[in-house]
């Protein structure tokens, strides 16, 4: 976090300003009393410099740095907020609105007095930029200073009143001192769908007294006899048919079922109970489907018009309602049984439901009703879509029911399986990586790379490339201008926070800096050596890299990858160790042991004979150890490090024994490979339980040197207190693909 | 009411305003049998027909109109992206379009955050009356209609106006509607560059409704606007899978397909349609007698906005004389095809297709990506700022007014272009120009070409 600046002191520069450093309240009004309008209006820029200053002290840690340098006090803003509604306009009033919410009477009282020049306008543009201020607003209107606003806003602002406080006005408090809220905004409630924050659904979920709910409110409402139950329910399905989100609709189903409409109230609506069959609410549907059940039952609703309804119901992915829906039908058919083709007609889509025993279920009907042309197509065209268990019995009814006499035959689609192919090998020529052979493309690939920082094959092959293609021309660097002046901001420097979730692409800025502006500039300070982290790794190959550089070879890093996802040919492998051997250049261990790990599985004899043909080194004898020839391995020392990755490259998930009988226990992923156990641990606290998952590894992980990179991937564990924490997690984003 | 939306979006904007006048509210009245009354709206433009009177006729599938029509209201009323610190409100940004030409009634509207848009054609069979005007304006959706919609009956029947004709509009008892909006300059640009996308796509796919709803229901209840999914053809149907396959299209935040789930039991099929570059998708729900296109943009909190897919045809407008030719030779026909229009206006293909693009982004066409071809609308905004929604344009003419562009070869062409302290190279490689410019690194030209290419191809042509 950047250091707080000192501020400069704020000093008073008029008398009003005085005034309200004094706190003087009085005296401030004195003044003001003694001029006009229009005189206010010119304090008005000082009024709100003066508010930003005393605004700020508010989120200040150290308010002796601040400009105000103390705690503002109540009769500091007493003074303030007087003289931003009087010499402020409408948005200054509004913008600052907080300072009126738990003092309106306040606002009010200077209002009726003085009438200044915020108040034009200001209900409007008060409530249009928050809810939150309906308070004052209210208390304006109650005041007979303005008149009802018809912004959504306001409305949102009373659904957002505390039904029951001691503390605030609440809607009780609304009601009482404005009874038109009645028949006006609070039926106007319905209307509207409110906001994440601000809903029916939302305030009552989170009310923890019942009795304090807006359910509750208009039930009770309702009995005292303001509200006609028809109004209520006339409302409450207008909400239903708006489709509003299920959270939001949710309540207006469950009030519906709190108010218990009668069936003769229902059956006034029965047509808007028959459109809700239609609504993309599950629990929406599911009321209109137990009230036209009840209707159906006292022969309110004519079964033709049900039918019609139901059609979107069998079709509907919610098994419950396709249940419902069928029953209907059967009760519909009990009763009369000329329908029967017709509910075969509807009851075909319930096909659709990928349930086989429902499925079933409707084939059972299908048979039983019989089946119209019509229908019979329909059903044709839905066969390839029922389970396979269900088809034959659907196939017999369509071929029994045919209406033109004659066998139909019913062909099933036969599926062609695609043919299992062998995965690809990670160095088939499909993926592998370009190779850059010019300034010019070698510039695009850098810009790509700084904009794309997650494509860590772009990396490699710039890396590669740079290396490979330097030293770079006076002509040249001119030429990577557009790349140089990314990297300039992308540099690791002491003031530059920005980018650390970007890696790769400082790195690539660090070492452009110190292939072309001559300047090498350290790791951050957090990923320099020491610390273990995949960023770490990713700094050290940068100072390899650099150090080869120094030594004024061009040629490819030995681990450069040559394929996607970090693999290495071997053929290329061994040609590159051969040729940089003889040129004398010195490898960092870090580089060799990457190139080991990164070396693609092969069992190829040819290779091991190139490799066997290499001079005597021991990075050379790993090497030939990693494609499978027999070799001595060296006694555990400073090469331990090139046997233990070459032992991961030619065992890549198993334990290497002969390793283990020389090095020992290394840790995981070193002679050991590394096996993982994933655990889930149950603790109860007072109010929940919690699940703790952990993820162990073994052989267990312990400090190492950091050249180790196969063990240093896997994080530690480390104990404390007798609970295991988890150690610093090694496995970064895509990063980790750099390894 | 005026409805803020400086708080919907990510950067400051400006926004455009505008005003909808109705006579009355749009509504569904059942006096001797239900009719869907919708009300046009009037336009300010003298030249134009005030309130115009489009349709008088009966809806022969009424349930199923109802049902398209509630999914563009969806659509139109939908936000499936809130920028951080953003109120999460639904804010209806403007009225859905209403076309009438070449006996197609076509419905459209864009959602508010601008990854979604919507378009219902009702073709001649969907229908029995007249087409009784042309042109375009925007029509009333309010939520007491489309509450109403939900009680549509086939059995019940439905009667369509779109508009009223003279005689209703003076005999009295209107109730005027007005509505301002504040419409951001980001969903204006979106609005009209949907159509270069569409121009660009071709059809990958095309199912059953039943495989579609199949596919529809196991697609990710949540949002899935931070994964792309990918989705492919197999021997068992649609599928989707999270890595990129051969013929595959790419999708982000599927939950915007939710609203066609409810229409594909009565679809006769549903075909998907991509561009090349995975930039966006159109699902299109085929009827008898209708159709309902769902284009999408790639990311849901990209939008279709700021895609650059028609510089080329908007740099070189100044020079092509087939532009004004062209537009003059609109008549609200449904289908515009580049062939016939190059033969009837004597021009070649090229300067036709160019100049179709260029009056696509100026919102003085529709694309219908199941015919393929444009159709004429001019969209009911200020289109005077259209070539302002293009940044990219301007620097690109402002760079070639600083003289700073150097044409170093033409064959490849290879080019530098001094910007600010900078020389970036434009260079052709395989037929594509590339630049240095961090804009082309970070989106390889799927985004339109940058400025310093324009600048090249500009000078190159000239």
């Amino acid at each position: 976090m950047a250091e707080q600046k000192i501020e400069a002191a704020f000093v008073a520069a008029t008398p009003l300003e005085e005034f309200i450093v004094a706190g003087n309240y009085q005296g401030m009004m004195a003044y003001l009393q003694a001029q006009d309008k229009a005189q206010w209006q010119q304090h008005r820029a000082r009024v709100l410099r003066m508010n930003k200053a005393m605004e700020k002290s508010r989120y200040t840690s150290d308010m002796s740095m601040s400009a105000w340098r103390s705690k503002v006090t109540d009769e500091q803003w007493h003074c303030l907020r007087a003289a931003i509604f009087l010499c402020g306009n409408a948005d200054d009033v509004a913008e600052n609105c907080w300072h009126y919410l738990y003092q309106p009477a306040e606002l009010i009282e200077l209002w009726k007095k003085y009438q200044p020049a915020s108040t034009e306008n200001l209900a409007l543009t008060l409530i249009s930029q928050r809810p939150l201020a309906f308070r004052i607003v209210q208390s304006l209107l109650i005041n007979d200073l303005i008149e009802r606003p018809t912004h959504e806003n306001y409305l949102l602002g009373l659904m957002s009143q505390e039904m029951r406080s001691d503390l605030v006005p609440d809607v009780a408090y609304w009601i009482k001192h404005d009874p038109d809220l009645l028949q006006g905004p609070l039926l106007q409630l319905f209307d509207i769908e409110g906001t994440t924050d601000i809903s029916f659904a939302g305030r009552d979920k989170y009310t923890h007294n019942p009795d304090n709910t807006w359910q509750k409110l208009f039930l009770n409402l309702c009995q005292q006899g303001v509200y006609r139950r028809e109004v209520l329910l006339d409302k409450t399905l207008s909400a239903l048919e708006k489709d509003w989100i299920q959270f939001r609709s949710g309540w207006f189903s469950r009030f519906h079922d709190a108010l218990a409409p009668t069936v003769e109230e229902m059956s006034a609506f029965s047509d808007r109970y028959l459109g809700l069959c239609h609504s993309r609410i599950a629990p929406t549907v599911s009321m209109a489907l137990k009230v036209l059940g009840t209707l159906r039952a006292t022969n309110a609703i004519s079964d033709t018009s049900l039918l019609t309804a139901l059609q979107p119901l069998l079709s509907s992915a919610v098994k419950a309602q396709v249940d419902a829906a069928l029953k209907l039908l059967d009760q519909m058919i009990k009763q009369d049984a000329s329908l029967a083709p017709e509910a075969a007609s509807v009851a075909v889509f319930g096909l659709l439901h990928e349930a086989a025993d429902m499925q079933k279920k409707i084939i059972t009907r299908l048979d039983k009703w019989g089946m119209e042309a019509a229908t019979q197509e329909q059903a044709r065209q839905l066969l390839p879509h029922v389970a396979t268990s269900n088809r034959e019995a659907l196939s017999a009814l369509l071929i029994t029911d045919a209406t033109d006499g004659s066998a139909r035959a019913v062909t099933d689609t036969i599926q062609q399986l695609p043919s299992l192919q062998a995965p690809p090998s990670p160095i088939s020529n499909t993926r592998a990586l370009p190779v850059i052979n010019t300034i010019d493309d070698l510039i695009q690939a850098c810009a790509h790379a700084f904009e794309n920082h997650t494509d860590t094959d772009c990396f490699e092959t710039v890396f590669e490339a740079l290396l490979r293609l330097a030293p770079f021309s006076a002509e040249a660097k001119k030429q990577f201008g557009p790349v140089l002046k990314r990297a300039r901001k992308m540099k690791p420097v002491a003031d530059n926070w920005h980018h650390l979730d970007k890696p790769l692409a400082r790195e690539l800025a660090r070492l452009l800096a110190f292939m072309f502006e001559q300047e090498r500039l350290p790791a951050e300070r957090q990923f320099a050596k020491g610390h273990f982290d995949v960023h770490s790794v990713i700094c050290q190959r940068t100072d390899d890299l650099m150090e080869i550089l120094m030594q004024g070879k061009s040629v490819s890093p030995l681990a450069a990858a040559t394929h996607q996802r970090g693999y290495i040919n071997p053929a290329i492998l061994i040609k590159r160790a051969r040729d940089q051997h003889a040129s004398g250049l010195q490898q960092p261990l870090q580089e060799q042991v990457l190139s080991l790990l990164r070396l693609a599985p092969s069992n190829d004899p040819a290779l091991r004979q190139q490799a066997a043909s290499l001079p005597d080194t021991p990075y050379h004898h790993a090497l030939r150890y990693a494609l499978g020839s027999q070799v001595s391995i060296a006694a555990k020392g400073k090469d331990s490090a090139l046997y233990i990755a070459a032992a991961r490259a030619r065992y890549p998930d198993e334990d290497d024994t002969n390793l283990i009988q020389l090095y020992g226990d290394f840790g995981p992923d070193g002679a050991h490979a590394a096996r993982y156990r994933f655990d889930i641990e149950a603790r109860e606290s007072e109010y929940t339980t919690f699940y703790d998952t952990y993820l162990s590894v073994t052989p267990a992980p312990r400090p190492i040197d950091p050249v180790y990179l196969s063990i240093l991937r896997h994080p530690r564990d480390e104990k404390s207190d007798g609970k295991i924490w988890r150690g610093q997690d090694f496995s970064g984003g895509n990063e980790s693909q750099i390894l | 009411m005026t409805i803020a939306t400086q708080s919907d979006m990510l950067a400051p904007m400006t926004t455009q305003a505008h005003a909808y006048h109705y006579l009355q509210a749009s509504a569904l009245t059942d006096d001797v049998k239900p009719r869907l009354q919708l009300a046009t709206s009037g336009a300010d433009d003298k030249a134009v027909v005030a309130h115009p009177h489009f349709f008088e006729g009966l809806l022969k599938q009424p349930r199923l109109s109802a049902e398209l029509l509630t999914a563009l209201h969806i659509i139109v009323g939908s936000r499936f992206f809130t920028p951080a610190n953003t109120l999460a409100k639904n804010l209806m940004l403007a009225d859905p379009v209403v076309t009438s030409g070449g006996g197609i009634l076509r419905f459209e509207g864009f959602s508010s955050c601008c990854s979604a848009y919507v378009r219902v054609d009702m073709l001649p069979d969907s229908y029995e009356g007249d087409i009784v005007g042309k042109g375009t304006t925007n029509v009333d959706f309010n939520a007491p209609m489309r509450a109403a919609l939900s009680r549509v009956r086939d059995a019940a029947g439905l009667a369509l106006s779109v508009g009223q004709d003279a005689f209703t509009l003076h005999a009295g008892g209107n109730s005027v509607v007005e509505k301002k909006v504040e419409l951001p300059l980001r969903w204006i640009r979106g609005m009209l560059e949907v159509q270069s996308y569409q121009a660009g796509m071709r059809k990958i796919v095309e199912v059953s409704g039943a495989e579609a709803l199949r596919f529809l229901r196991s697609l990710p209840k949540a949002s899935t606007s931070k994964t792309p999914l990918w989705i492919s053809h197999g021997p068992f149907g649609l599928r989707t899978t999270t890595r990129p396959e051969p013929n595959s299209m790419r999708l982000v935040d599927s939950t915007r397909l939710r609203v066609l789930e409810a229409l594909l039991p009565r679809v006769k099929s549903m075909a998907i349609f991509a561009d090349e570059a995975q930039q966006a998708s159109a699902w299109v729900l085929q009827f008898a007698g209708a159709r309902l296109t769902l284009a999408l943009s790639a990311e849901v909190w990209r939008g279709f906005s700021g895609e650059g897919q028609a510089l080329r045809a908007l740099m070189n407008m100044q020079d092509a004389n087939a532009l004004p030719r062209l537009r003059a030779h609109l008549q609200w026909q449904s289908t515009l095809q580049a062939p016939a229009l190059a033969q009837q206006l004597d021009l070649s293909q090229a300067s036709i297709e160019d100049s179709l693009r260029i009056l696509g982004v100026s919102g003085l066409l529709g694309f219908d990506v199941t015919e393929g071809s444009y159709f004429h609308r001019v969209l009911p905004l200020d289109l005077s700022m259209a070539e302002d929604l293009h940044p990219r344009l301007a620097a690109a003419r402002e760079l070639i007014k600083d003289n700073a562009v150097a044409i170093i070869n033409k064959q490849p062409l290879e080019a530098t272009v001094q910007s600010a302290d900078i020389q970036h190279r434009v260079r052709e490689v395989d037929g594509e120009l590339r630049c240095t410019c961090p804009w082309y690194a970070k989106h390889q030209g799927l985004r339109g070409p940058c400025k310093h290419v324009l600048a090249v191809e500009a000078m190159t042509e000239n």
